[in-house]
């Protein structure tokens, strides 16, 4: 996320990580829409493509929802592809209008350096990494959950002269870098099957 | 999932494994901006994130205390336990007010 002309520190809602009821899904983000200062709202399934169809024919209405409130909208990846099917739905997110949020490194690929967000499941360690990843079309960064502040500080000061800072996850739970497999939820949280 | 000492350790969400405790750095802005950073997020709980979202918001334009605003944030998010330790160079789970 960049410092606006202001230099107004941004404030963006990430995706829903969670596998709620469409309808409870479609109105929390009909709220956001209405009420919530946020700049950006990222939209998508993240955590499994099984997941992709309770929601993804309501996208189109949610997101024009907060872009007519006047936020933007950014479209999230998988964070893991490992099959074909998911490696297209990668292909498509690329080809559309919308701004893509990636989440692993095949969706930066498939961007073809085209401007795009790099989500916070990339893994961005370093200087260096966050320099190859805006020469390849990132023109924004949340940094990772894990990094110390010192390593945040040295990202930032070499991205300062950039327009692009990076952007830090301040409220969620820590998701690891790497998915395993696994099967039920062991926190259940209201809202959420 | 708790560990042998039923010590809460992980939450698993479907295939994807995240931690147990709820990363908050709303105590930790002025040093976050300090550094550089320049955009901040939130990731959707089980709670008021309109409210959250305004919390923020306020303590980002220097309008409210970190402190007092992470008071007000186990208020709206009740049951969560908080972690900062990562940015503190400590274990994760831990929070360092």
């Amino acid at each position: 996320m960049a410092i606006d002309e202001r230099g107004t520190p941004r404030l963006t809602l990430g995706p829903v990580l969670y596998l709620w009821e469409p309808e409870a899904w479609r109105d929390f983000h009909y709220r956001i829409a209405d009420e919530a200062d946020v700049d950006t709202v990222v939209l998508g399934e993240v955590v499994c493509s099984k997941r992709q169809h309770f929601h993804e024919d309501l996208i189109a209405g949610v997101a024009e929802r907060l872009q007519q409130a006047g936020k933007g909208v950014r479209l999230a990846s998988l964070a893991l592809v490992t099959l074909q099917r998911e490696m297209r739905a990668s292909h498509r997110l690329a080809a559309q209008p919308i701004e893509v949020e990636v989440s692993e490194l095949s969706a930066h690929a498939a961007m073809l350096s085209k401007p795009h967000a790099v989500g916070p499941l990339v893994n961005v360690y370093n200087a260096a990494t966050a320099r190859v990843l805006a020469l390849r079309g990132a023109t924004s960064i949340c940094l990772p959950p894990e990094l110390p502040l010192s390593s945040i500080a040295a990202i930032a000061s070499a991205r300062r002269r950039s327009p692009s800072p990076p952007a830090v996850l301040m409220l969620g739970s820590r998701a690891g870098p790497r998915i395993i497999a696994s099967s039920s939820a062991a926190r259940t949280p209201m809202g959420s099957k | 999932v708790t560990t042998l000492d039923e010590q809460r350790f992980l939450a698993l969400n479907g295939v994807q494994t995240m931690s147990s405790t709820v990363q908050c750095l709303l105590g930790d802005i002025p040093a976050l901006l300090a550094a550089g950073v320049s955009g901040f997020r939130l990731s959707p709980q089980v709670c008021d994130m309109v409210a959250v979202a305004k919390l923020f918001r306020e303590v980002l334009g220097s309008r409210l205390d970190g402190a007092e605003a992470v008071a007000r944030l186990r208020e709206l998010y009740v049951g969560a336990h908080f972690s900062n330790g990562f940015l503190h160079g400590l274990p994760g789970h831990m929070y360092r007010a």
